[in-house]
Parts: structure tokens; C-alpha cells; sequence
């Protein structure tokens, strides 16, 4: 991602500007333009931007702060537009303007209307930060349409500029996320899951990731939680060669999170859950009046057990010496597995 | 033989005049060669991918130490003790569990073309453990003879540890490119050996490589030449039939190679650090192999089940024993297990690393009279540490280039 400083912004430079523009919180002050694009500064009324252009409308999320703050003291930053016949495309500030009313005048530079799609799209990029993955794709979609733009200097040139490394795989990486459900796309940007993390959801079908989301919603489950089941799902209908929505369609019956991905991890590993079975059925046959607890390497890796007495009382001890023998059967059988 | 299919080579000017360079140059066959200055190459190679990375070799001077203790050697695993050789990085092969996809930084092929400086090197460490049977393998990075054909690296290697009084050299293979060893002096100091696995591993999970009845009849050519002979089962792969699988390849490299010409067999399971994941699904997504029943072990990789592994390991140590019978027999080993595992494997207690080491040692020089060591004394071995860098210069000749 971007640092926080716009690098763009960080060389404007004061300018003096329209008398309407000069108090915003009892502070005087001064509109700053672009230094490299001569650009008109002009208030505008809300209802004259054209809300259907939404060619660089990638954000859909605002924090609720933005709206308080435009609430209480208007909009600080000028909007960034084009001016497209009587109305106005909206470039830069789709989230100021959404939460303005339709009858507020705006404060906003207008770009001249002869600039290079090229031209626009980098102010538009230099004008935002903090992009998250899904909106990368999106930046990326209009730029792949752009003519004159080439594959090789998308990826050179325009990542940089989005705060990612100059990588192919990255390009298509962030593409990608475009194809997956808009309810995966949500989940994603709700979550703010760095690339890497949202790749995850690539794994499965649509048909099987929207169901997998509604029962993560259901039942609460955690980022790791949901990244780990969605491996296994991955993993078990490739092995069994059974579809993903079937696996989950069976495993929804599970009534809560624990079960659920007790039930998945199940399928999963069969060996090692047939070890544990067993390993369990073992510690049910050992009957002893003292408190015994009997420990195993869940990953079965670690060999040998851990038995934790609890010897209260003297005759405790003799007790446990007694029902020791007679339980030695059984905890030899651990050996055979462990 | 097996083809690197290399699309341009590199040579640092720096090392033009040497003798892998000027190997390369006459065995490049039609392959774009380009000399430029060390400080230029990398702007050629930086941008590569991975798999256009296997496509260009980099001929260069390896400025670290060529020798080193094996990347094996951990606190929790019994380990032989092996050292090996830097002498080329990366690998035009495509197994799809090698760990080199994740391990490597620099996806094109290096060779080091500075063999002088590995020769001093090599010759100052084992003259400083004079009773110590260093074996010395290389292909850790790489594989040991995939790009012979063009450096004829071996043609210097085998001669020099042929001279060397207490050194075995260990050439390591997933390919059948033996044909400039068949002609050298080795003395009985080289072993060639093979990473080998059944036919339906080979060609699933081994691509690019030589199949197996390629490997072992390279290595039935080479043992007829005099050389030991080794084998790696390993990494051994947990599959449907693999009991069969495992069988026939134990009958297959014994009925290759008479048992007597094979110093040492190993047997290791499929493991891998679990980050590597990501990218077997990415370059491989048709290997299965990330679906095994795989848990987290000591040193961080992911490893069959235990009880699975043993089962395995179990299954093929019987057969080689009911093969090789109660004889003078090859060393066999684990690589990378617990000892607890290889107590339940050869019901015994593992050895410590010395006294491993001091088995290959002692099984090498009585199996193997023609190598000319002397016998090796356990006492020695307990009282060895890894050599280090700055143990007292014993001047040597240089490595005869």
C-alpha cells in the first residue's frame, strides 16, 4: 500500500483562489492546485456529477468517520473531475461526494477535457492511497481497457504506483479476485485480507465458496479458521474427487464451529483419525480410582505417552501402584501406535 | 541422457578462461553463450521466473566456502555426517517436491567455474582430519551430473578424489548422463549414486528426469567400471500401491546392480517446509502429493504420520533384507528421522553421528579393498567436529587445472 503521504498532494503548492473557498473552520485559508496539470478550480452542485460514470468508482466502502467529518465541516479536500458535455465525471472523491447533499456545492478541480486517458487515470492513482485488494483489481480492469496501455507497462509502471511490487503474477493475482463471487469480493474487503491471504478463496467454486461463506458467517468462524477449512475442502475434493458443495452440504449439519471442522478434519486425515479413535478407545479401557490423565502427541509424532497422577494422600499411592498393574495391558497397547 | 533444454548460458568474463568455461563453449551446441562482465549478468537474469529460470545457466566464481556439513544435520534427527560441495546451484529438472523451488533465491542454473579454489579447499580440510573418511557429495543444490554433458565438471572432479588419501567423492543423480565417467581413473574413491523411486512415482512427480529403468541402467554401466554404487530411496512417497511400487524398485536396482557394488542405501520420507505448499500447487497442480496425511515434525516440515512412515520403511528394509541376505551388505540408512523412528525401524538404538559415520567408513573400506583406505577406528570418530574454515593451512597442490 501506499505510506500515508500522498506524494502527489505533498507538492502542491498555495495558490491564491476563489473568495467562496476562503474559510472552513474559521480558518482562513487558501486552495492549493496540481502543479503539473492546469486545472480550473470551481464549486459544482453535487446533483451535476453524474453518478452513473463509475469508471473511477473502484472504492465501495467508506469508514463512517468520513461522513461525520463531511457532516460536520464540509468537505475539506477539493474533488478531482472532468468536465463530459453539461456534467461532470466524477475521477477523485466518489466517497466525499456520496456522503454530501445533492444540493451541496463541492469544491472541486476540474481536469481540462482534452487530457489523455493515460493522463487521467495516473492523477487519479496519485490522488489515492491505501488501496485494498479487490479495489487494486479494479484500478487494474480499467487500465487493461485503456488504449495504448500495454500488459508490460501496466505491470512496470502502474503497480508502483498502487503500491505493489512490479510482479505478473501479482497483475493476474489481483485480477483474479474479480472472478470470484461479490459476496467472496465483500468478504475480502470487509476483512481487508492482504493478497496472499485472499488467494485462498481462489481454491474452491463459487457455488461451494458462497455456501462456505454463509456457514462462516453462521457460525462465527475466524479468518484462520476459514482459511484452514477452506485448504481441507480444497484438499479432500481434489483426493476424493467429490465435488466441494457436496463436502459442505454434508458437514452444514454440524450445528456449531468446533464439530464442524472436527467433522472436516476427519475427512481429511482418515489415518490419523482412525489412530486417534483408537488411541481414545484405549483411554476409555483404563479404569483407575486415582485421578489419571493421559496425554499423546495429537500429530502422533512425538512417540511414547505422558500419564499426570494427581497423589493427594499417602494410600493414594498405593492405590495407584495397584490399579497401575492392573492397567498395564492397556497402556502397553499405546506403544503399538505411539 | 537428459537434456537441459537450456535456451542461453552466461559466462562472467571473469571466468572465461577457466576449464569449465571453455568445456561449455565446446559443448554448448547451438545454445546462445554470451561473456559479459560479472557486474552485468544479473540485470539478465533478475527478472526471470522460475521455470524460465531452469532455461539459463550462469557460469560464474563461487566466492563462499565450497564445503560444508550437510543441510541435514539437526539436534532432534540421526544424520550420517555427510559434507558436501557447492559446485553449481538450482536444477533444469522438475520434481515436484523438490525443496529447491522454495530454498533457492535465484531461479537460473549456476555452475562455479573456479575449481582451483575448490580444490585448495577440499584438500586443506580432509589433510587436517587425516583419519577421518570424509564422504564429500555434491548435488545438494543441483544434481550431480545433469550438466556433465556440457561442463565435464566430473573429468576433474573424480581424478582430483582419486588422489585424495581419505575422501570419498559422492555424485548424486536423477539423470543417466554417466558417460564421461566411464572412462575415468576413479580408484573406488567415487560413488555414483541415484535418488530412485517406483515407475509411477518417476513419472508423475519426477518430471523432466530420467526414468528409472534409464537411472539403473546407467548405473549397472557405471558399477561395471568399478564404481560404487549408492542409492536414495528417497523421498519415499506414501500412495495407493505403494507397497507394490516399493517392492519392485528394492527387486529392480538389486537385480541392476550386484549388491556388492552398492555401498549404501538410504531411505527418507516425502517432507517439505508446509510455506512450500503454495507453490508445489502453483508450478504442479496436478501432483496429489499435498494431499498425504502430512503432520508437522521437529525441525518445522511437514512429514507422513509417523506410524505411516514406519510402515514404509518397515516394508522395504524387510526386503532388502530377505535380497541381500545375511552377507557383507551395504549400509542402510534413514535420512532425517528420529531416532526414535529408527529404533522401531532396525530395532536397534540409533547411532550418534560419529558412530554412523564411522559405519560408512568401515563398511566402505572393507567392502570396497580397491579405494586403498586405511581401517578407521571408532575412537577417531567420536573425537571429530565439524571442520572449520580456519583449521591450520596444510598446503596442497592446486586441483591440476
Amino acid at each position: 500500500m501506499h505510506a500515508n503521504v500522498n506524494p502527489f498532494r505533498a507538492n502542491f503548492q498555495l495558490v491564491a483562489g476563489p473568495e467562496s473557498f476562503d474559510v472552513l473552520g474559521g480558518v482562513a485559508m487558501e486552495p492549493y492546485s496540481f502543479p503539473t496539470v492546469a486545472t480550473d478550480f470551481a464549486l459544482v452542485k453535487a446533483r451535476a456529477i453524474d453518478a452513473a460514470d463509475d469508471t473511477f468508482r473502484v472504492r465501495r466502502r467508506y469508514p463512517t468517520s468520513l461522513g461525520e467529518s463531511v457532516r460536520r465541516g464540509g468537505i475539506r479536500t477539493p474533488l478531482l473531475i472532468e468536465r463530459e458535455g453539461e456534467r461532470y465525471r466524477l475521477v477523485s472523491g466518489w466517497g466525499r461526494w456520496e456522503m454530501s447533499d445533492e444540493s451541496a456545492s463541492l469544491p472541486c478541480f476540474v481536469l481540462p477535457g482534452d487530457l489523455p486517458r493515460e493522463a487521467v487515470w495516473d492523477i487519479f492513482l496519485r490522488d489515492n492511497d491505501r488501496w485494498n485488494v479487490v479495489e487494486i483489481g479494479r484500478v487494474l480492469r480499467g487500465l487493461k481497457d485503456l488504449p495504448g496501455l500495454d500488459f508490460e507497462r501496466i505491470v512496470t509502471e502502474k503497480l508502483p504506483l498502487l503500491g505493489v511490487r512490479s510482479s505478473q503474477d501479482l497483475y493476474r493475482r489481483h485480477l483474479r479476485l474479480l472472478e470470484l463471487s461479490p459476496e467472496a469480493q465483500l468478504f475480502i474487503e470487509e476483512e481487508n485480507l492482504p493478497l496472499r491471504r485472499a488467494s485462498v478463496f481462489f481454491k474452491l467454486p463459487a457455488d461451494a465458496l458462497g455456501l462456505l461463506l454463509s456457514s462462516a458467517r453462521e457460525l462465527r468462524f475466524t479468518f484462520n479458521e476459514l482459511g484452514e477449512v477452506l485448504e481441507m475442502l480444497d484438499e479432500v475434493s481434489h483426493r476424493d474427487g467429490v465435488p466441494a458443495r457436496e463436502i459442505l452440504q454434508e458437514l452444514r449439519s454440524a450445528p456449531e464451529k468446533e464439530r464442524f471442522r472436527r467433522e472436516l478434519r476427519e475427512r481429511r486425515y482418515p489415518e490419523l483419525s482412525r489412530y486417534r479413535e483408537r488411541l481414545g478407545k484405549l483411554e476409555k479401557e483404563m479404569a483407575f480410582t486415582v485421578p489419571v490423565r493421559i496425554e499423546w502427541d495429537a500429530q502422533l509424532e512425538r512417540p511414547g505417552v505422558r500419564l499426570l497422577v494427581d497423589l493427594t494422600e499417602r494410600e493414594s499411592v498405593d492405590t495407584f501402584e495397584r490399579e497401575l498393574a492392573v492397567n498395564r495391558r492397556v497402556l502397553a497397547r499405546f506403544f503399538e501406535i505411539l | 541422457m537428459i537434456e537441459t533444454h537450456l535456451a542461453k548460458i552466461f559466462i562472467e568474463e571473469e571466468v572465461a578462461g577457466t576449464e569449465v568455461a571453455s568445456s561449455i563453449r565446446r559443448n554448448a551446441q547451438g545454445v546462445e553463450v554470451l561473456e559479459l562482465p560479472a557486474s552485468d549478468v544479473e540485470a539478465h537474469v533478475r527478472h526471470l521466473g522460475l521455470t524460465q529460470g531452469k532455461r539459463v545457466l550462469l557460469v560464474k566464481e563461487f566466492r563462499g566456502r565450497f564445503f560444508k556439513q550437510c543441510q541435514g544435520l539437526k539436534d532432534d534427527y540421526a544424520c550420517c555426517n555427510l559434507h558436501t560441495l557447492a559446485e553449481a546451484n538450482g536444477c533444469a529438472m522438475e520434481c515436484t517436491y523438490c525443496i529447491l523451488q522454495y530454498y533457492m533465491t535465484t531461479p537460473h542454473l549456476s555452475v562455479f567455474a573456479n575449481l582451483q579454489d575448490f580444490g585448495k579447499e577440499i584438500s586443506r580440510v580432509v589433510a587436517n582430519q587425516p583419519d577421518r573418511l570424509f564422504r564429500i557429495g555434491t548435488g545438494e543444490l543441483s544434481d550431480s551430473l545433469l550438466l556433465d554433458p556440457l561442463t565435464e565438471s566430473t573429468r576433474h572432479m573424480v581424478p582430483f578424489f582419486r588422489q585424495l588419501p581419505n575422501a570419498v567423492l559422492e555424485l548424486k543423480t536423477k539423470t543417466d548422463n554417466v558417460e564421461n565417467l566411464l572412462d575415468l581413473d576413479h580408484g573406488g574413491r567415487t560413488v555414483v549414486s541415484w535418488s530412485v523411486n517406483p515407475p509411477d512415482v518417476v513419472s508423475a512427480e519426477e518430471l523432466k528426469t530420467a526414468s528409472l529403468q534409464d537411472r539403473l541402467r546407467a548405473a549397472s554401466q557405471v558399477a561395471s567400471q568399478g564404481y560404487p554404487v549408492g542409492f536414495h530411496l528417497d523421498p519415499m512417497i506414501h500412495y495407493p500401491d505403494w507397497k507394490a511400487g516399493y517392492a519392485f524398485l528394492v527387486d529392480a536396482l538389486l537385480d541392476a546392480v550386484p549388491p556388492d557394488r552398492i555401498a549404501w542405501i538410504s531411505l527418507g520420507s516425502l517432507r517439505f517446509p508446509p510455506e512450500m505448499k503454495v507453490t508445489m500447487e502453483a508450478r504442479f497442480p496436478r501432483s496429489e502429493l499435498r494431499y498425504g496425511e502430512l503432520v508437522r515434525g521437529a525441525d518445522g516440515k511437514v512429514r507422513y504420520l509417523r506410524p505411516l512412515r514406519l510402515e514404509m520403511y518397515h516394508w522395504v528394509v524387510e526386503r532388502l533384507r530377505r535380497r541381500l541376505g545375511a552377507g557383507s551388505a551395504p549400509v542402510v540408512y534413514l535420512c532425517m528421522e528420529s531416532p526414535e523412528v529408527w529404533k522401531r525401524v532396525f530395532h536397534e538404538s540409533a547411532p550418534k553421528n560419529a558412530e554412523l559415520e564411522f559405519r560408512f567408513a568401515e563398511n566402505f573400506q572393507r567392502r570396497f579393498p580397491e579405494a586403498g583406505f586405511s581401517p578407521p577406528q571408532l575412537e577417531d570418530y567420536q573425537g571429530f567436529e565439524v571442520a572449520r574454515s580456519d583449521s591450520s593451512f596444510v598446503a596442497v597442490e592446486d586441483f591440476g587445472l
